[in-house]
């Protein structure tokens, strides 16, 4: 698998989560290896067959990590409902 | 007092980023939050005050910290500087840690007088001393790996591996991550010795998936006085009348919060750091992360003893999850003075809710796997404000020794 430095890893994070925040292409231009390939693949989701197994790795455990975080945020607004 | 307020309620969920696709604030706080390392603010120089993510807000007594729910006012202090990483880890409802209490055995001759390696002439009465972690005659990386199998086989996942401090050398530890799975995460205490130009090592290497590896030395270095000589039995090479000071590097100082969801935010302190209340300890209490493991090499965490005391000051203000683990080789050294030994507690469990649960090492085990569950409850700012039932407490659910499979057992 791919290892991100703490840059990357928040880079990438961020252009994940932020999907629809104007920025992204330049902020994935400024990465470099990798980590630049797994946020063109989130920028471009048809580059995911080019790319070798370890950044189709990464983008699996990334797109996996947001659907895990979309379930926790809909539990935790369900949560608040019920506390209101 | 409003704008502090307002200041605190727009800045929900920084830190942690989630599945929020336009929220421009959002995207600029993480941003700053990296650049600036270590503080939210854009143009308060961090050598004024940092402002960084929050996580529990106290709900006993009343101070500067029970005004707001997401944002932690911190000294500047230039001593340590906090990190704020962000990884991307799976979190269930209920995660597994596997706990290995390494080494098994510690040897008095692994404690060795370096009081010569100090530049200038140390006062009479005290001492250099260090411990070499390093015993290269061990298949580590094979042991580990096949209690992270057992573990995995009966508990169907286990998401990370975690070992007390000096635990390692530092080819052991790139040893024990090869071997594990790239999705296990990896806490381990790593040591190295001390020479004529260089201070020995202690810290904690972090290796979380998808993330280089994160390192984290020590920021207080132990002091053995005359009764832990006693204690541990280390008189035949460091004598009990002087005060050996451990003679590790203490410089670049840093603190490492690590951002596993929104729920999640860990920090690891390694022994002392778990007990002095200066400069690691008020960063942890303002932003008082969800989950402090303190990998310690220490005697048997028992309730009455020194770390459980200190969990319960985090657990009780500002509400933190506190586990500590020790190698079983330093809790069998050590020798209470009166009463049996209780050597096979090498761990110790503290959250806001129960009291400290201790750990035990059967006999027959060489590991405890514990499951950690996250419980809910709502905090509340001095002026009245409440978190929509979000502050999350992992709490102890399950405690299962783990041994490494004899010939012939299922695994």
């Amino acid at each position: 698998m791919v290892e991100l430095t703490p840059h990357e890893s928040s880079v990438l994070t961020r252009i994940i989560v932020y999907s629809r925040v104007p920025g992204r292409e330049k902020a994935v231009e400024e990465l470099s290896g990798d980590a630049r390939k797994v946020g063109e693949v989130f920028l471009d989701p048809s580059k995911y067959s080019e790319m070798t197994d370890d950044v189709r790795e990464a983008v699996d455990h990334f797109r996996l990590w947001l659907e895990n975080n979309r379930r926790l945020r809909e539990k935790r607004l369900a949560r608040s409902r019920r506390a209101r | 007092m409003k704008l502090v307020a307002v200041a605190d309620e727009a800045s929900e969920g920084v830190g942690a980023p989630e599945s929020e696709g336009d929220d421009v604030f959002g995207n600029t706080a993480s941003t700053v939050l990296e650049m600036y390392v270590g503080t939210l603010c854009h143009e308060i120089d961090r050598t004024r005050l940092r402002v960084l993510p929050k996580m529990h807000t106290p709900q006993n007594g009343l101070t500067d910290r029970s005004l707001s729910l997401n944002l932690s006012l911190c000294d500047s202090t230039p001593e340590v500087v906090p990190h704020w990483l962000s990884t991307p880890f799976i979190q269930r409802d209920s995660f597994n840690l596997l706990l290995i209490p390494w080494p098994h055995e510690v040897l008095v001759s692994q404690f060795r007088d370096v009081t010569d390696l100090a530049p200038d002439a140390l006062p009479e009465g005290f001492g250099f001393f260090i411990y070499e972690s390093l015993r290269p005659d061990e298949d580590l990386a094979g042991f580990v790996h096949s209690l992270w199998v057992e573990a995995t086989r009966r508990l169907g996942t286990v998401h990370g591996v975690i070992l007390p401090e000096m635990a390692l050398a530092e080819e052991q530890f790139h040893n024990v991550r090869s071997k594990l799975p790239k999705e296990c995460f990896l806490v381990a205490g790593v040591g190295g010795s001390a020479t004529a130009v260089r201070r020995g090592i202690n810290e904690v290497r972090l290796s979380f998936p998808l993330l280089k590896e994160v390192v984290q030395r020590k920021h207080h270095p132990w002091k053995l006085n005359e009764a832990q000589i006693i204690q541990y039995g280390l008189g035949g090479v460091l004598t009990p009348f002087r005060e050996w000071w451990e003679c590790v590097d203490i410089t670049d100082r840093h603190l490492n919060f690590i951002s596993l969801s929104g729920d999640l935010v860990l920090a690891v302190l390694i022994c002392e750091d778990l007990a002095r209340p200066d400069p690691v300890a008020n960063l942890v209490r303002a932003v008082g992360p969800n989950l402090v493991i303190a990998l310690l090499m220490d005697g048997p965490q028992t309730k009455e003893r020194w770390a459980a005391r200190y969990a319960t000051v985090l657990a009780d203000d500002p509400g933190c999850s506190v586990l500590a683990l020790t190698s079983f080789g330093m809790s069998q050294l050590s020798r209470p003075r009166a009463g049996p030994s209780r050597s096979r507690v090498v761990a110790m469990w503290k959250d806001a809710f129960d009291s400290a649960t201790e750990i035990e090492l059967p006999p027959e085990a060489d590991g405890v796997a514990i499951s950690l569950s996250m419980r809910y409850r709502k905090e509340y700012t001095a002026d009245g404000r409440g978190d929509d039932l979000t502050a999350a407490f992992p709490i102890l659910s399950g405690v299962h020794p783990i041994s490494t499979p004899k010939p012939g057992e299922p695994r």
